[in-house]
């Protein structure tokens, strides 16, 4: 189940370093009967992915719809030892029903961790707790690292701040999922708060 | 993306699927259904449906409908009763070659042979290997039990208990019946022993 709170079992500094990271993961607890030794992990989505997934299964409808979604989305984001289990939503949709449903409960109930979103999530909630995060002692240099990457703009008479999370991660800014833009907000809104 | 799959989808492909064998007969009181070529059918087997098969026997069902129920096909009735049925097609196999042939060849020959109440036994039946399969382990614990039984006691007079009771998965209420019964037991024993 999709959660749009961040999770209480994690700390706010602890969510804060899994989110700042270039693609945050987390292990779920699902194994498939008589391949328990293979642990499985989720790694985050972007907006896009979502989008794509929607895109993908769009001509569908009913069940269908929402089971070829949530195999797409699976076909993405489950890896096992650092590699995609599954390259597509057919080969997901090759699992029995009853292995599909309890490995969807995992992975979206991660998901909803690892890739909070702008159109899912309560980020407002997120923003409090990631700035909670950001304050803490051992993410100090991490947080004024990613608070930093600005540049200022609009010349001398209006300047402004024109946020570049993108030389942080060194991704273009189109390629940054929700949640990485989630924990630079949160490291600039410290930032702001402490050196204004 | 590399040609080569992952090892683990590799082991979950190459896994042999299991199948359940029952005897039928006396479940749906048919002594006289027979297989292709008219022998008598005795044993069947049970394979739990892989998503993609599960879409289609949904698939199969909507065009049942629509064939047979031209000016109903949109009730929900009419559909629950011929996903059942497709579900039945899908999921019956023929003992001898289980991963090549069914018991029914589609919906509408499930609908022929079979009357409702039937293919509801035989949907529980399905729904009994589902739970036996299923990955999620979901065991009524003796507070749960305990809550329905308060419940049912306290509102009796009301039609409440029904109405609880009927949004409860048929394996659950097994379940329960199973757990209470051996409380009854307990509870009679203790009873004699007491009185003894």
């Amino acid at each position: 189940m999709w959660s749009p709170d961040p999770p209480k079992s994690l700390a706010p500094e602890r969510l804060f370093r899994l989110l700042l990271s270039a693609r945050p993961s987390l292990p779920i607890p699902f194994r498939f009967a008589g391949l328990e030794q293979h642990t499985l992990t989720v790694g985050a989505l972007s907006a896009q992915h979502f989008a794509d997934s929607e895109d993908a299964t769009s001509h569908l409808s009913g069940e269908r719809r929402t089971s070829w979604f949530w195999a797409h989305v699976i076909s993405q984001c489950l890896e096992s030892a650092g590699r995609r289990v599954f390259d597509d939503a057919a080969d997901v949709l090759g699992l029995s029903e009853t292995q599909l449903s309890a490995l969807r409960r995992d992975v979206e109930s991660t998901l909803s961790v690892v890739s909070p979103s702008y159109s899912f999530s309560n980020w407002v909630t997120w923003h409090a707790r990631l700035v909670v995060g950001a304050d803490h002692h051992l993410n100090a240099g991490a947080y004024r690292g990613l608070a930093a990457s600005y540049d200022i703009g609009g010349g001398i008479a209006q300047p402004r701040v024109i946020e570049r999370p993108d030389r942080y991660y060194g991704v273009s800014l189109c390629q940054l999922t929700d949640a990485q833009w989630m924990v630079y907000r949160a490291a600039r809104a410290l930032y702001e708060s402490r050196y204004k | 993306m590399s040609d080569e799959k992952h090892p683990l989808f590799e082991a979950l492909r190459a896994g042999e699927r299991k199948v359940h064998e029952f005897d039928i007969r006396e479940l749906i009181g048919l002594e006289s259904l027979t297989e292709w070529g008219g022998k008598p059918l005795e044993k069947v087997a049970i394979r739990v449906a892989r998503k993609i098969e599960q879409d289609a026997a949904v698939d199969m069902a909507t065009m049942y409908a629509e064939k047979s129920a031209k000016h109903a096909s949109g009730d929900p009735d009419v559909i629950l009763d011929a996903k059942a049925a497709a579900i039945v097609a899908t999921c019956f196999r023929d003992l001898r070659r289980p991963h090549v042939l069914s018991v029914w060849p589609d919906a509408e020959q499930v609908c022929r042979t079979l009357n409702a109440d039937q293919i509801g036994a035989l949907l529980n039946l399905y729904n009994q290997v589902r739970r036996v399969e299923s990955p999620d382990k979901k065991e009524i614990t003796a507070d749960e039990l305990a809550a329905v039984i308060s419940m049912c006691v306290a509102a009796a007079s009301t039609t409440i208990p029904e109405a609880v009771l009927a949004k409860i998965e048929r394996v659950k209420l097994e379940q329960m019946f199973i757990l209470l019964a051996i409380q009854l037991h307990e509870a009679r024993k203790d009873e004699g022993d007491g009185n003894g």
